[in-house]
Formats: C-alpha cells, sequence, structure tokens
C-alpha cells in the first residue's frame, strides 16, 4: 500500500477533524465540515450487531457459576449495555497498528454503538427476512430470559411473547443455547411474558390426561358451533374450565386408536341443548371443529418485582383457539 | 355452521376459516353417457324416435396423486416433535379430493348435487398410521399394474373395483400389502369414514393465519390415530395415504368382525411420509411442565442470581454484590498469585445505566476495576473486552472487513485535510481573473507575485518542503548533452537516406565523441 499514508505531522490536524466528525453525527443530517461522513459497512456493522446480541459469546461468560441456572428454571434478565460497549470495544480493537487508529476509535467510537443499537434491533427481523419493524427508541433498555427446561427440547418451536401494556415487545434475539437451554433477548422491559405451547398452525387432536374419575383415555374441549347461543370456534365454558367431552381408544389389538364413532356419539351427549343446530346432529365439520387443538399458554407476570416460587404462583391462562366459524 | 351439501365455495370474512362437511363435485369421477332422443308426435305414420348417445368420462385422481394436490401434511415430514395426541391430517389444494369418487364403484355415480343419495358421503382416501413396531405387517411400498392389482394371488384381498377398470390393464398402480389382522385394528370403521374428512374454506385476510399462507378452498384428511412415545428412544411413524375404493366390505366393523378375510389387504397407495416422536423423557403436557417449574427440586422463575447460600447481612458489600449479580471467582494473577475477584455476565438482575462518560477502553487491563477499599478485583468488563476482541479475530472476514474500512476512512480523511489546507486555497489564488488580482485575505493586497508569497508564508510548517518544486524552462538542461539526442541535421539525413534507424542509433552511441 504506497499511497498517501497519513503524514505524521498531521496526525494533530487529523486527530482534531475526527473529534469534529464525532461532535456531529452524520446521519443526522447534512453537515458542513471537513471530514468525510462515517458509513459503517454493512457486513461490518451486522457483524457488530450479532456481537451485542451475544452471538458468540461463550456460555460461561453468561452464566458463570451453574447456581444461576438450575434444573428448570427460568431467569429473567436486564441487558448490561456496559458490558455489551466493552463487547464491542474489544471487536473494534482489532488491527489498531498506529496511534492513529487508536484516535480513530476514540473519535467514533460512540458513533459506533449508536449505529449498533439501530442495527441491534433489525437483525431479527432481517435474519427472519421479515420486514424491520419501526424502531421507535433505540438504545434502550433490553431484557431477557434464559429458561433451562425440558420443555425446551421438547417443544422446538417454543413460542415467547413478551406484552408490556398490553403491547407486545419486539423479540431481538430468541435461540436455543445448546441442550434444554433457551436465550430471549428482549427491546424493552416488559411486565408480562407468555411461553406459548408452538401451534404448528391448525390442526387437530385430542387432550390428556382424561379427567380424574373418567375411564376414558383423552378427553377434548367443546367448542361452539354456531348454534344456541354458542358463538362458533369459542370453547364453551363450563364452571372454572370448559365443557369436555371424554374419548377412549379402541379396544383390541392396536394402541391409539381414536374410538371415532363413540367419540362422535360422546360429543352429541354432551353438547348443550340447541347447540347442534336444526339437525341435531355432529356432522364431519361439527366433528372437525372439535378436534382443533388449542395451544398451551403459561404466563409469567411482572418481570421487575418478580415474587420467588411459592409466594405468588404463576399465573395460568388455558389456550383458546382464534379459529372462527361462521 | 354449513348447509349439508355445499357445492362451491362461499364467502368468508376476512380472518375466518369455514368448516365445510364435504365439497361435493357436480359429478363422481368415472364413465357416464348422455343420451338423446326426440321422437315426432301428431304425424300419420309413427316415426320411430331418433336417438343419439355420447359416452363420456369425467377423470379424477385415483391410482396415483399430483404432488402438487397436496398442500400440507401435519405432522410435517421427517420432523421430530411432540406429536402426542395430534390427530395427523393432510389438506389437499383441490377442495372436492375426498369426495370427487364413490367408495363403492359398483353403486352407481351421482346424478348430481342434491340428489339426495347421500348425506355425508364417505371419502375414497383416509390416512393410516402404522407405529414403528408394526412394520412387519406392511410390505414396503412398490409399483404393480392395475392387472396385479385387482388379481394379487393368493391370500392377497384387492380392491374391488369391479368393471370399472380393465383387469388387464398395464397401468402402473404403487401399492401397500397390509396383515389383515393389523388393517382391522387401526382402520377406521365405514360409518367413521365421513367425519375423517373435510373441507375449510380460509381468508387470511394477507396475513399468516394459524399457519396458514393461502387463501381459498381446501380439503382435509385425517387420521383416525393419535402417535405413540416409548421410553426406549425416538419412534418413527409412518403415514399411508391409502385409496379405501372398492374396501368398502373389507373395513372393520365394531365387534372385531369385518375385515377382508385373506392374510393381507392389498391398498393403493397415493402418498406417504413419516415423523419422530422423541423418547418420553419428557413426560407430562406443555402447561404442566410449565407449571412444574416452582415445584421442589425445580429451579423455579426468578432473576439471574446466585442464590444466598448463607447469612451475608454482616458484609454488606457481599450483600450488594450478590444482589446486582456479582459472581465470586477465582482468579489467577500474572505474578502467580490466586485472588477473588468479582465478576457479572452482561445479563444482570438489576438494571445499569450505560456509561458513556468514559471510552473506549483500548486494552482489557484498561477496562479493569479494583476497589481499594476491599482490594477486590472487578473483571466483569475486562472480559467482555477480551472476548470481543478474541470474536473478531476469529471472524478473518470480518477483521479484514473491519480493517480496510478504517484504513479507507483515513485515506479519505487524509486527502480531505490537503484539499482543504492546500490545494483548495492554491487553486483560488492561482485562478484568481487577472483583473482581481487581490487576495482577500485581511491586510494582503497587490500582485500575483505578492498574493503567492502570502500563501506561501501562511502554510503551516513543514508543509513547504513537501511541495514539489519545478525548475522554470530557462533552467532545463540542453538537450545538447545527452548522448542519446541526435542533431537536426542527421535526423534529416537520414529521414531522407531510408537506413534502419536502429542501425543509425547504433552508429551515433559508438561515435567516438559519445564515448
Amino acid at each position: 500500500m504506497s499511497s498517501p499514508i497519513p503524514r505524521p505531522q498531521s496526525l494533530a490536524r487529523m486527530s482534531e477533524l475526527l473529534l469534529a466528525a464525532q461532535r456531529e453525527h452524520p446521519r443526522l443530517g447534512a453537515r458542513d465540515g471537513d471530514a468525510p461522513p462515517l458509513r459503517l459497512p454493512e457486513p461490518v456493522l451486522r457483524w457488530l450487531a450479532q456481537l451485542s446480541l451475544l452471538y458468540g459469546v461463550p456460555f460461561e461468560y453468561l452464566v458463570p457459576d451453574a447456581r444461576l441456572l438450575p434444573v428448570e428454571s427460568l431467569r429473567f434478565f436486564y441487558l448490561d449495555r456496559n458490558w455489551l460497549d466493552r463487547l464491542i470495544d474489544g471487536a473494534i480493537s482489532i488491527g489498531t497498528g498506529s496511534t492513529l487508529d487508536n484516535v480513530f476509535n476514540e473519535a467514533f467510537f460512540e458513533q459506533i454503538y449508536a449505529e449498533v443499537d439501530l442495527a441491534q434491533v433489525n437483525l431479527r427481523s432481517e435474519l427472519r427476512r421479515a420486514a424491520a419493524p419501526v424502531p421507535t427508541t433505540v438504545g434502550g433498555t433490553l431484557t431477557g430470559f434464559l429458561f433451562r427446561s425440558t420443555v425446551v427440547t421438547g417443544w422446538p418451536g417454543l413460542e415467547v411473547r413478551p406484552v408490556r401494556d398490553g403491547e407486545p415487545l419486539p423479540i431481538l434475539r430468541l435461540d436455543p443455547l445448546g441442550d434444554g437451554i433457551l436465550l430471549g433477548i428482549f427491546d424493552g422491559v416488559p411486565d408480562t411474558v407468555e411461553l406459548i405451547e408452538p401451534s404448528e398452525g391448525l390442526h387437530f387432536g385430542v387432550l390428556t390426561p382424561p379427567p380424574v374419575g373418567s375411564d376414558g383415555d383423552f378427553f377434548v374441549n367443546l367448542r361452539g358451533l354456531g348454534f344456541g347461543g354458542h358463538p362458533a370456534g369459542q370453547q364453551i365454558p363450563d364452571g372454572d374450565g370448559f365443557l369436555r367431552a371424554v374419548g377412549g381408544f379402541r379396544g383390541g389389538g392396536a394402541r391409539g386408536v381414536l374410538a371415532v364413532r363413540d367419540l362422535v356419539a360422546e360429543v352429541t351427549r354432551v353438547l348443550p341443548e340447541g347447540a347442534l343446530g336444526p339437525d341435531g346432529a355432529l356432522t364431519p365439520a361439527g366433528f372437525a371443529l372439535q378436534m382443533v387443538r388449542g395451544a398451551g399458554r403459561q404466563t409469567y407476570s411482572s418481570l421487575g418485582e418478580l415474587a420467588p416460587c411459592g409466594d405468588t404462583p404463576p399465573k395460568t391462562v388455558r389456550g383458546t383457539t382464534k379459529e372462527t366459524t361462521e | 355452521m354449513s348447509t349439508p351439501k355445499p357445492t362451491q365455495p362461499a364467502t368468508v370474512a376476512p380472518g375466518e376459516i369455514q368448516f365445510l362437511d364435504s365439497i361435493q363435485p357436480p359429478l363422481t369421477a368415472g364413465a357416464y353417457t348422455f343420451e338423446v332422443s326426440q321422437g315426432i308426435e301428431d304425424v300419420p305414420e309413427p316415426v320411430e324416435p331418433y336417438r343419439a348417445a355420447q359416452p363420456f368420462e369425467v377423470l379424477g385422481p385415483r391410482f396415483s396423486l399430483d404432488p402438487t394436490s397436496i398442500s400440507s401434511v401435519f405432522p410435517p415430514a421427517d420432523q421430530l416433535g411432540t406429536y402426542q395426541n395430534v390427530q395427523p391430517h393432510v389438506v389437499f389444494t383441490e377442495f372436492a379430493l375426498p369426495w370427487s369418487r364413490r367408495l363403492d364403484p359398483a353403486a352407481g355415480l351421482a346424478d348430481g348435487p342434491g340428489d339426495g343419495a347421500d348425506d355425508a358421503p364417505p371419502p375414497w382416501l383416509g390416512l393410516l398410521m402404522v407405529y414403528p413396531d408394526e412394520l412387519w405387517g406392511v410390505t414396503a411400498p412398490r409399483t404393480v399394474t392395475v392387472e396385479e392389482l385387482v388379481s394379487p394371488g393368493p391370500g392377497i384381498v384387492p380392491p374391488d373395483l369391479g368393471d370399472t377398470v380393465d383387469p388387464t390393464s398395464q397401468e402402473p398402480v404403487a401399492v401397500v400389502d397390509v396383515d389383515d389382522a393389523l388393517f382391522k385394528s387401526i382402520a377406521p370403521y365405514l360409518d367413521e369414514l365421513p367425519f375423517l374428512a373435510h373441507a375449510r374454506v380460509v381468508n387470511t385476510d394477507g396475513k399468516v393465519l394459524l399457519g396458514m399462507a393461502a387463501d381459498g378452498a381446501f380439503s382435509l384428511v385425517t387420521g383416525n390415530r393419535v402417535p405413540m412415545v416409548s421410553a426406549d428412544g425416538p419412534s418413527i411413524h409412518t403415514m399411508l395415504l391409502v385409496s379405501y375404493e372398492g374396501h368398502q366390505e373389507h373395513l372393520p366393523t365394531p365387534g372385531g368382525s369385518g375385515g377382508a378375510g385373506g392374510e393381507k389387504i392389498r391398498l393403493v397407495l397415493l402418498g406417504s411420509w413419516t415423523f419422530t416422536t422423541p423418547a418420553t423423557s419428557i413426560s407430562g403436557s406443555f402447561l404442566g411442565l410449565t407449571q412444574a417449574l416452582c415445584n421442589p427440586g425445580n429451579g423455579g422463575v426468578g432473576l439471574l442470581q446466585l442464590p444466598q447460600a448463607g447469612d451475608v447481612s454482616d458484609n454488606a458489600v457481599a450483600e450488594e454484590a450478590l444482589q446486582i449479580g456479582y459472581v465470586p471467582l477465582q482468579k489467577r494473577l500474572r505474578d502467580g498469585e490466586t485472588s477473588t475477584t468479582w465478576y457479572r455476565g452482561p445479563a444482570t438482575p438489576s438494571p445499569t445505566e450505560r456509561d458513556r462518560t468514559y471510552g473506549p477502553y483500548h486494552s482489557s487491563d484498561h477496562a479493569l476495576h479494583y476497589d481499594p477499599a476491599t482490594g477486590l478485583f472487578d473483571d466483569s468488563y475486562a472480559c467482555a473486552w477480551q472476548i470481543g476482541r478474541l470474536l473478531a479475530l476469529s471472524d478473518a472476514g470480518f477483521a479484514q472487513q473491519l480493517f480496510e474500512w478504517r484504513r479507507d476512512y483515513l485515506r479519505e480523511l487524509a486527502r480531505v485535510i490537503l484539499d482543504a489546507d492546500f490545494r483548495a486555497p492554491m487553486v483560488e489564488t492561482l485562478t484568481r481573473p487577472s483583473g482581481a488580482r487581490t487576495v482577500e485575505r485581511p491586510g494582503v493586497t497587490g500582485s500575483f507575485t505578492s498574493a503567492l508569497r502570502e500563501l506561501f508564508a501562511a502554510m503551516p510548517e513543514g508543509v513547504l518542503p513537501q511541495i514539489p518544486k519545478s525548475p522554470p524552462r530557462g533552467r532545463r538542461p540542453s538537450t545538447s548533452g545527452l548522448p542519446g539526442a541526435l542533431p537536426s541535421d542527421r535526423l534529416s539525413a537520414w529521414a531522407d537516406g531510408g537506413d534502419d534507424p536502429l542501425d543509425l542509433l547504433l552508429d551515433h552511441l559508438q561515435s567516438p565523441e559519445n564515448r
């Protein structure tokens, strides 16, 4: 590289310009200063944004002591932005061959932080090839959770929904870390976090275990069919829970074969008067609607003042499906 | 809900799904004949009515399915997941497919919608789920001819397709032979078949709705069995999409009777896939497990901080450090000494304020904290710095891009400085029109020469020696002293003579005056 390596006598002048450039962020508007605008190349920016969301950071540095995250536990946390800034400092410290490079870092570190803060918000949507959210605030408080449970292994598509004042918060990262540990990072401080059983789209199935005292093998929460004052697709309340039909498996040889005709008869019997419509018979479509399976949903409230286990058990909301039929 | 026999998709509001019992095609697949007769009356002699017949056929999938007619399957093919208690299903893009063919080919063809023949016609295809330990009862899928389908050989019961197929047809068809006892135990009863197929009309309103992205009418066939779980390991389930056409008499009946009466039953295979359920290490439901976090022995729900094993209330420093998420760790110092140090990762139980008053840090030791009151180090930020550096170094692509970006920027900056401090004032001064040769700097007026003199005098120290100097034309050395330069008379002699110019040059250079 032969060409204009800056000469030593202009170092003071360059430092002066670099510091001037730092004062006025070029992306915030036109500036008539002498320094060219600073633009982080896209790949560098994305790399730094990933770093700031702890991609690649060894797990031992997140959880330095096993007692922080025992088996079957859920731990919420705030992200320490100073820690993340030090990560960036370390990353941009490479290849500093001269004082000038150090001056460069010194001049631009805040601008780099700011750009990384913005890219960090867009990273997940970029990875998912979705439209970028419109960030209302950039560089705000980041929070997250670590979930260590067999649930992570057993339900790979586990959905997480952080909510603040009823509005869902953006999820910046949601990744399993090794076996049975899930890391989530949110933009903002949620007051409620819901863990939702992966719904995998509209599908059919039964629920277990069967109610205590029944001789069945499973049950189905019954839904209205749009007749008799029961809105179509909504589970019919019954006391604390929902109206259920208990079904069993067909006897004789094979396991797991649903006794469909018995189940049809049982659903017909259990459904309240008038719910079956004028015909009084359960049709294939009506049966399919009963077999639609909703997703389980577990809510954990109030990150800020999360009560330890025992004092106030987490609220539970049983899943209801959102299908509607008319 | 739905009318008993809808024949076309209805309109559905945005974001809604309509469930239909069935969508019946106007004509089911099969052979038909148009017959026309025209009689003439009131004529003296009776005339034989004119008659015409036009046979035609309604085609529909029978021995194979176009793969594009399958929209999706659930559980997804080759997936591992907790699919216990799930009824598998197939979604077809052809909304009338399950009802496009009569289950009993001999029952005659529908005259059209509203003929009142069947209120809920059974679908002609269905899903069979085979557990991994039942695969003994199912032969591997293979392709045979239709001839082999309807006359398979002793012990194997074929579908009773009657005269609707050519018994010698060599058309290929994929089949599986299922053990009769197994078939009887896992196949649905005849009167259960209608409940294992339905149609739906979806209006997603442009958004993905419960995993569905496509709008329109679809038909579905569901299985009648839920997957198993085993303690021994993952269970691979095989799903078979088969045709029951002609098997209406062979389907099992309640009480264990029915069945085909042979050893095996031959089924037309329209498609198959597998999925896997994990071993039962995961016991219980999603809700059961998520609620069990707070049970004794489990970790519970809380903030990421170390549990206080003992009473630290007499040590204010330790108490506070643990509360805000610090962990005491052993540290080996460079001189070999061992010391206790505080460490806290990026995840903290209490919010922190971003501190930008100082930075950036140029080395990891730069970010080391030391509390002289307790003699303890805090290595948190030093660790973060070091991880950031190591990760950056481990990614050669990033390292190079970062380096090049910084170098390019500094080059550009050097150019800008050169322009701003030297080139621009120079150009401005030199190109000023002759009538206005006054330098617009305070206190300086005068000629071009004085302007130049002023300009150079104002140069920052050290710049002047860097300016390349070009001697005035008058002081340039004359060409006569250059050995390769030819006198003009010899050049014209050469131009007239036509000799090789190289010879001329050689002569010239070797001539005594050039030695």
